[in-house]
């Protein structure tokens, strides 16, 4: 067995311990090669001096605690996983686009139906209370002129109505402001949502 | 030997090895080849130990076109060895009460 043979052999037996910690033993061994040969030494003779590359790989795993094990496994995964999209998904994902395009477009068609139905409640409902509001104000105009031509049935039933109007129209401010904050936490939670669909779960 | 006291032994060893004069990982194993047999393996796992306890440090030069690894030894190895002569003193005291002759009937 050459160096070379032997350094591979050990790199592929310790591909299981830190990148870092891998590269400082094989570069120790190289070096104890390198100082044998430089003796006077054959490089195969330099080699079996270092001994079997089983037993080394061997007794370094059984040295390496078990946690630097598993932690490297973890951290291995995790970048396979961070490279994310491979190649073949992405080529997968460009090739079905005649089938996600109209999935994707209808959601996006759905959502945007929704918020316009939900906001366009809210501005009606917006319009009829001042609608009322303002007929109240109205209505007041009616019974002064109602009075100004001693017409006192007209004044009462402009007096009922318009109290009606304004009443009716102050109770809805407040429902106007429940139906906007409802309306804003809806788009809200919908666009978090949204993302979250786009994005993933990155984050967690 | 017991494991934690030759490990004990073995950090002594090498640090001797390098305490009048710096030296490289194959240089300290035939330093050692007369009083112990020292695998390659052994040997890096106590210089890991050692520099990690910054017992010694640790610089690469370039010798011959590639780059070698020299150790150099701290003033808390130089301690670590100082403490290892005053327990070999200890011990030796204790190895003379367990090896001592009977001394006859009082």
């Amino acid at each position: 067995m050459n160096k070379e043979q032997f350094l591979n052999e050990l790199k592929k037996g310790l591909s299981g311990i830190p990148k870092e910690d891998l590269d400082e033993r094989v570069n120790f061994y190289s070096e104890m090669i390198d100082d044998r040969i430089e003796e006077g030494m054959s490089e195969e003779e330099a080699v079996s001096a270092i001994g079997d590359v089983k037993t080394i790989v061997s007794q370094i795993m059984a040295e390496t605690p078990i946690t630097t094990i598993v932690k490297e496994r973890v951290n291995k995964e995790k970048e396979k996983k961070k490279g994310g999209i491979s190649v073949a998904t992405l080529i997968i994902i460009v090739l079905t686009f005649p089938l996600w395009l109209p999935i994707v477009a209808t959601i996006f068609g759905l959502a945007i139906a929704l918020f316009a139905v939900v906001w366009s409640l809210v501005v009606a409902f917006y319009a009829v209370t001042i609608g009322l509001i303002v007929a109240g104000a109205a209505s007041i105009v009616w019974v002064l002129g109602m009075l100004f031509y001693g017409n006192l049935a007209g004044a009462g039933l402009g007096l009922g109505a318009g109290l009606f109007c304004l009443g009716l129209g102050v109770l809805m401010v407040y429902g106007c402001v429940a139906f906007t904050k409802g309306a804003i936490l809806l788009t809200v939670k919908a666009l978090v949502g949204i993302k979250k669909a786009l994005v993933g779960k990155e984050r967690e | 030997m017991d494991t934690q006291m030759k490990r004990g032994l073995l950090d002594v060893c090498v640090l001797a090895s390098i305490q009048y004069e710096d030296s490289y990982g194959y240089q300290i194993i035939k330093d050692m080849k007369p009083y112990m047999e020292l695998s390659e393996s052994t040997l890096y796992t106590i210089l890991k130990r050692l520099e990690t306890a910054k017992l010694l440090t640790v610089r690469t030069a370039e010798h011959d076109g590639r780059l070698r690894k020299y150790y150099q030894i701290t003033d808390l190895g130089r301690k670590r060895i100082e403490e290892f002569k005053e327990d070999w003193k200890e011990m030796e005291s204790i190895y003379q009460f367990i090896t001592r002759e009977e001394v006859g009937n009082e």
